[in-house]
């Protein structure tokens, strides 16, 4: 019975489990060739998932499914419910440009939408996991479901490839970082995060051992958001996957794994001198990851491939925003949701962009710059939308993009993170140059004749995507502040837990 | 309950050897399957971790995360062997050195 | 501070109304955009004027209304923040009535303009954007509404964007804001980093609660320099956005050619409202400029060359629009001169005054231009009087206000700003006395060739079939020669009424009091001076072109000659700048384009540092391989470093 009063509290996981079983079991009937049914029915799941998310911030935290004496593995508090409807809102994107995509590509299954529905309760599993192996299960939940979907176009050569390379590296990964959670476990004893910032305070036994499994974990977190050198998978993987699994994987994926690490770094790595030789690693991984990711996206000539790399880069600047976290400053856990928020967003929107571009037959020609000439004449709003996406990924205003940057930057200049906000402000300007390459492919260079172009199937789901990306990108540009407070709120709920 | 005779630290031992092992074999084996039985070896080599650590600390959660990790590794498993699957039907082969058509 | 949020609506309205012709515009019927662009502004007239009467209810309270909160960065915020105190009042009051004024009168002139629906459009942006400016409670808001005048008037003087020449002469407004708008963002850079608010309230206290202003700063950027030093770099810096958006020496050369919009366009953006925002603006930050002496006297003189300068050239143009273009140039020095001085409240008071009559005079010359199809040389106009009697008489009556005959509202303000000048500095007081005295001769000159003498255009049958202004023209017409008349009772002088003026007591709150020191009997003999000069000027002009056509003397003198040559040219200033700055820049571009661009940029520059990312890019890409294990070797050698180097 008390079990079952705590599943008041997870509502969304709850819905969205009970909407995934439900498409799965109704998948046999084969209702329809089309399967928009599926999609339909998905989309209302999550809506009703991020109602129950939103409802949730008021919320007071509480600690679910806890045994006697032991921590609770599972904590809902306004912080967990905020990044839960802030992936529940990009899974609902991503749901939206799929059905032209499924059309186009062929490979119409059902379990598609099952297994997004699927991936997003592990993410929010993520979100709200108190210990160290509730956020392995959630990985994995999410994980499993990504790998399937991203080879969920069986004949495809590039499709299965990917999956499979997406599958042993984060099998891999998932070794390492399992590895470091029975580390940190047998240095301290606990697994749980509050009891490990205790624990960690203590001058404890064994602090080679605590510290290659703090290091173990770390980089299993790093893999998941494709921070180099952790990330030479995610481009060959973002090419390969259907693109609104890709737009699904850069945001989401990497939205929950960054979610976890603040809710790690805040509670478990909190007022601990033992965690703080690890913060050096993460700004070696920063840099590297804003340097590198830039520099890579400029060499690109497929815009699928140039945008895996830019969401490399972008995973840089929130690590920033994680270091100034860990330096103490608590104004930067609010600016990693708000940057996430805005990323997943205009990430959903560019590919999006893309999956109304890609040729009938798909392949890796319908994907260059070249590819691209002359659509905004041919498609009026759909230039301007991709402008704003661009715009909004290079971090210039009146858009959301540029206030995640400022708030980052911010707040990293308040922990004294110079040289972070520097290679973050150089990286921005490199980025400039191959989102502005583009917008310029979009609109100066006119092809008379490109051939028989994407036949503009005006698909409803793909268009409101569209337009909520767009409205999303610019309502937090325009309204950043009151975002932005939310996210304060949310996290200190988390320091309240 | 006698003292233990084997010390807590060779268990650790044997988890670090077989952990590399799998690494190694992950590095240097070319058939998927055999790359992907490396990883589960990974795994396996953190569960004893996971055991060997409750052992010292006295401490029943740590079996039961054991349980957790091998359910959720039973899962990896069906999916990563239907993935192999699929990329044999495509190009009848399961040697990761030919599986490089997207890079760069 | 009293929250009125029906604020919002004042932009809002004919922002919605903007929207709502821009995207449905091409389908309506014109009745029904007509409804639209005049409900809007209307609405947006009669919030003013609520809001008004609230604030003046609540004893001068001044309204506000947060819309959101918007950028909060650490110590700094700024929210989109609208407020209304007196300075807003006046000025709300003006941009929203004789801005409804012309938009009735538009519906007239544009009739037959297949874009109908488009100017309406573009001109209700304009309403929403300069309340948005006067509204603005802070720098940042204030420049949204700054930059946003600027997009609508570039959008309606190119608004004929077929004809090469008006596209350009809309360019031209555009690239010369932009110098000016450069200006204004380093002041409010100097202003964020001296006081650390952009906020006026917020600034006011900061300004007040500064010491003496000759110390030394010790901390923040500044450290090093005085306050008075740095407050007078940003003042300058301001001024120079000034001079941008109020056309001002030396970025006044965009304003003339902006007369190629159509005529209701320059009678409120480029006479009434838009070109006044940098008055505004000065008022808006007196307490800042207050404290930097120094930079008054700039203004001063600037203000003060600029109203004879441009003067000077409306003698000898031809084109109806562009001696009212290079009159409004000068009055806007008269404006500034003021402001230079210390007297806000007469740069204020000349500033509603000329809304009023030189407003009149735009619409009353579109009302002739309209009427001769389109014609604009006033050497081929001539006895109008007969023929357009209600255009003449308020034609007339706005001539006189500007030209300072009492008791007409030019007098008084006019005569209130000489006044302020001449107690400064003799010299400041000749400068704005020959400018008076030369508006008074241009503005004869222009009135006697009008509407004087016979019809010279080419055409003979023109007179038979005028186009005459039908009531939309006229009735606005009226109204603001009204005005034009009785404005000055705004500010009836000291020496009248033995109280202060109703502007001064208005408008003490915001911009202080400043009172004339000179005795009674010495202010009636100065007012009697600036009349007498004023009736010189125009008995000068009805000496030489009373009959219509120029006399033998005029046509000697001021219709040719070196001297023609020299104002004619506009003192050759396009030129110059045509041969210097324009040059400069060429010759700069040149060699860029010679030696810079392939040798430096191109070669030290673009060549390494794109051969320095591509290079880096390409080897970058070489642990790329595509093949899985490699990735995981990489994966394992990163793992070893790090955690080698975190445990050791």
């Amino acid at each position: 019975m008390q079990y079952l009063n705590a599943l008041t509290a997870i509502l969304p996981v709850v819905v969205l489990l009970g909407t995934a079983v439900i498409l799965l079991m109704l998948e046999v009937f084969s209702l329809g060739k089309d399967r928009i049914w599926a999609a339909n029915f998905s989309l209302v799941g999550l809506a009703v998932a991020f109602y129950f998310a939103m409802k949730g911030l008021g919320a007071e935290p509480q600690a679910l499914f806890a045994g006697p004496g032991k921590s609770a593995p599972i904590i809902a508090d306004a912080f967990g419910n905020l990044a839960a409807a802030v992936m529940l809102a990009g899974a609902f994107v991503a749901v939206l440009l799929s059905p032209e995509y499924i059309k186009n590509a062929r490979c119409s299954s059902g379990e598609y939408y099952a297994l997004i529905l699927f991936s997003v309760v592990g993410m929010i599993v993520m979100a709200m996991a108190g210990d160290l192996i509730t956020f392995f299960l959630g990985l994995e939940v999410m994980s499993i479901g990504v790998y399937v979907l991203t080879g969920i176009r069986r004949n495809d050569l590039r499709a299965s490839e990917a999956a499979l390379k997406y599958l042993l590296m984060g099998a891999f990964a998932t070794g390492f970082l399992l590895m470091g959670i029975a580390f940190i476990y047998g240095a301290t004893g606990t697994v749980a995060l509050p009891e490990l910032a205790r624990q960690m305070v203590a001058p404890v036994g064994g602090a080679p051992i605590l510290v290659t499994g703090l290091v173990l974990l770390l980089v299993g977190v790093a893999f998941k958001v494709a921070a180099v050198p952790f990330h030479l998978w995610a481009p060959d993987v973002y090419e390969g996957a259907p693109t609104p699994i890709t737009g699904f994987m850069a945001v989401g994926v990497k939205a929950a794994a960054f979610v976890a690490l603040v809710r790690i770094v805040a509670v478990g790595f909190a007022n601990s001198e033992e965690s703080a030789v690890v913060i050096p690693f993460i700004s070696v991984i920063a840099y590297l990851t804003i340097i590198v990711g830039n520099l890579l996206a400029i060499v690109q000539r497929n815009v699928k491939r140039m945008l895996a790399y830019s969401s490399v880069s972008h995973a840089g600047y929130a690590l920033i925003g994680v270091v100034a976290l860990a330096r103490g400053e608590e104004s930067a856990g609010a600016a990693v949701l708000f940057y996430l928020t805005a990323y997943t967003f205009m990430t959903l929107g560019a590919f999006g962009v893309l999956v109304f571009l890609e040729r009938k037959e798909g392949g890796a020609e319908s994907e260059r710059f070249g590819a691209f000439a002359g659509m905004g004449y041919r498609h009026p709003a759909l230039g301007v939308a991709m402008s704003v996406f661009m715009v909004a990924l290079a971090g210039m205003p009146p858009t959301g993009g540029f206030f995640g940057k400022l708030y980052i930057f911010s707040s990293a200049i308040n922990a004294g993170e110079m040289g972070l906000v520097f290679a973050g402000i150089l990286g921005s300007i490199i980025s400039v140059y191959y989102y502005l390459r583009v917008i310029v492919s979009f609109y100066m260079v006119d092809v008379p004749d490109a051939g028989p172009l994407p036949t503009a199937t005006r698909s409803r789901h793909l268009t409101a995507g569209l337009i909520i990306a767009t409205a999303g990108v610019l309502t937090l540009g325009i309204f950043p502040n009151q975002w932005i407070e939310l996210g304060k709120l949310a996290f200190k709920s988390l320091q309240l837990g | 309950m006698a003292e233990p005779t084997v010390p807590i630290v060779w268990y650790l031992i044997l988890s670090v050897a077989l952990f590399s092992i799998g690494g190694l074999g992950v590095l240097v084996r070319r058939n998927a399957i055999v790359v992907f039985m490396c990883v589960e070896l990974m795994l396996n080599a953190a569960n004893l971790a996971f055991i060997s650590f409750a052992r010292l600390h006295g401490d029943m959660s740590g079996h039961i995360y054991v349980f957790l990790v091998m359910a959720v590794a039973a899962a990896e498993v069906s999916v990563g062997l239907a993935i192999i699957i699929a990329v044999f039907r495509t190009r009848s082969t399961i040697n990761v050195d030919e599986l490089t058509d997207m890079s760069g | 501070m009293i929250k009125f949020s029906s604020l919002a609506y004042i932009p809002l309205l004919p922002l919605i109304g903007a929207f709502v012709l821009g995207l449905w515009g091409k389908k309506m019927e014109r009745s029904s955009a007509t409804i639209v662009a005049l409900s809007t502004v209307l609405g947006s007239f009669a919030i003013t004027v609520i809001a008004t009467y609230t604030m003046v209810k609540n004893n001068g309270t001044p309204l506000q209304a947060v819309l959101w909160e918007w950028i909060y960065v650490g110590r700094y915020r700024v929210d989109l923040a609208l407020g209304f105190d007196q300075l807003t009042a006046a000025l709300m009051l003006v941009v929203t009535g004789v801005g409804f004024l012309i938009h009735v009168y538009s519906t007239g002139y544009m009739e037959e303009d297949p874009s109908y629906w488009r100017f309406f459009c573009y001109l209700n942006l304009f309403v929403a954007a300069m309340s948005m400016l006067v509204l603005g409670q802070s720098l940042p808001v204030l420049f949204i509404g700054w930059e946003g005048v600027g997009l609508a008037s570039y959008l309606l003087i190119g608004f004929w964007y077929s004809d090469t020449e008006k596209a350009d002469a809309g360019r031209k407004a555009f690239i010369t804001n932009r110098i000016g708008d450069f200006g204004f963002l380093i002041g409010t850079f100097i202003v964020l980093g001296l006081f650390g608010t952009m906020d006026f309230t917020q600034l006011r206290q900061a300004v007040a609660a500064v010491g003496p202003t000759d110390a030394m700063l010790t901390t923040g950027i500044f450290a090093g320099f005085s306050v008075k030093a740095v407050v007078t770099a940003a003042c300058i810096a301001f001024f120079i956005g000034v001079t941008g958006k109020s056309a001002q020496i030396p970025l006044y050369v965009w304003l003339p050619d902006a007369m190629a919009g159509p005529t209701p366009v320059s009678a409120l953006i480029h006479a009434a409202t838009m070109v006044t925002a940098g008055v505004y603006l000065m008022c808006r930050l007196g307490f800042l400029f207050t404290i930097a002496p120094d930079a008054l006297v700039v203004v001063a003189v600037v203000g003060g060359l600029t109203a004879v300068f441009a003067a000077t050239i409306g003698v000898a143009q031809n084109d109806i629009k562009k001696v009212l273009a290079y009159s409004t140039v000068s009055q806007l020095g008269y404006m500034v001169l003021a402001v230079g001085v210390g007297a806000y409240t007469a740069a204020f008071f000349h500033l509603i005054t000329h809304a009023f009559f030189k407003a009149c005079l735009f619409l009353g010359s579109g009302a002739i231009i309209h009427a001769l199809h389109g014609e604009q040389d006033i050497r081929r106009m001539g006895g109008l009087r007969k023929h357009i009697p209600i255009t003449h008489a308020t034609f007339l009556v706005s001539t006189l206000a500007l030209a300072g005959i009492v008791p007409l509202s030019g007098f008084f303000s006019k005569d209130l700003v000489l006044a302020f000048a001449s107690e400064r500095s003799a010299s400041l007081g000749i400068l704005g006395s020959v400018g008076a005295f030369l508006t008074a001769f241009y503005m004869s000159r222009l009135y006697f060739m009008t509407f004087f003498g016979e019809l010279r255009h080419p055409d003979p049958h023109m007179k038979d079939h005028l186009h005459k202004p039908g009531l939309s023209m006229e009735i606005p017409l009226i109204i603001l020669a009204a005005l034009a008349v009785v404005g000055g009772a705004l500010n009836l002088p000291h020496v009248f009424t033995h109280t202060d003026g109703f502007l001064d007591r208005f408008l003490g709150p915001v911009l202080g009091t400043k009172v004339l020191s000179m005795t009674a009997t010495a202010e009636y003999f100065f007012m009697a001076k600036s009349v007498g000069i004023a009736v010189a000027g125009i008995v000068l002009g009805y000496v030489l072109y009373g009959r219509g056509v120029p006399t033998k003397a005029a046509e000697s003198f001021v219709e040719s000659g070196p001297v023609h040559g020299v104002l004619y040219n506009k003192w050759f200033v396009d030129e110059l700048y045509q041969n210097t700055i324009i040059r400069f820049t060429r010759f700069l571009g040149s060699l860029a384009a010679m030696v810079i661009d392939p040798w430096i940029i191109d070669g030290i520059l673009v060549k390494l540092s794109s051969g320095l990312v591509s290079g880096s890019g390409r080897l970058l890409r070489k642990p790329q391989t595509g093949n899985v294990q490699s990735y995981a070797a990489v994966f394992v050698l990163a793992v070893a470093i790090i955690t080698g180097w975190a445990v050791w």
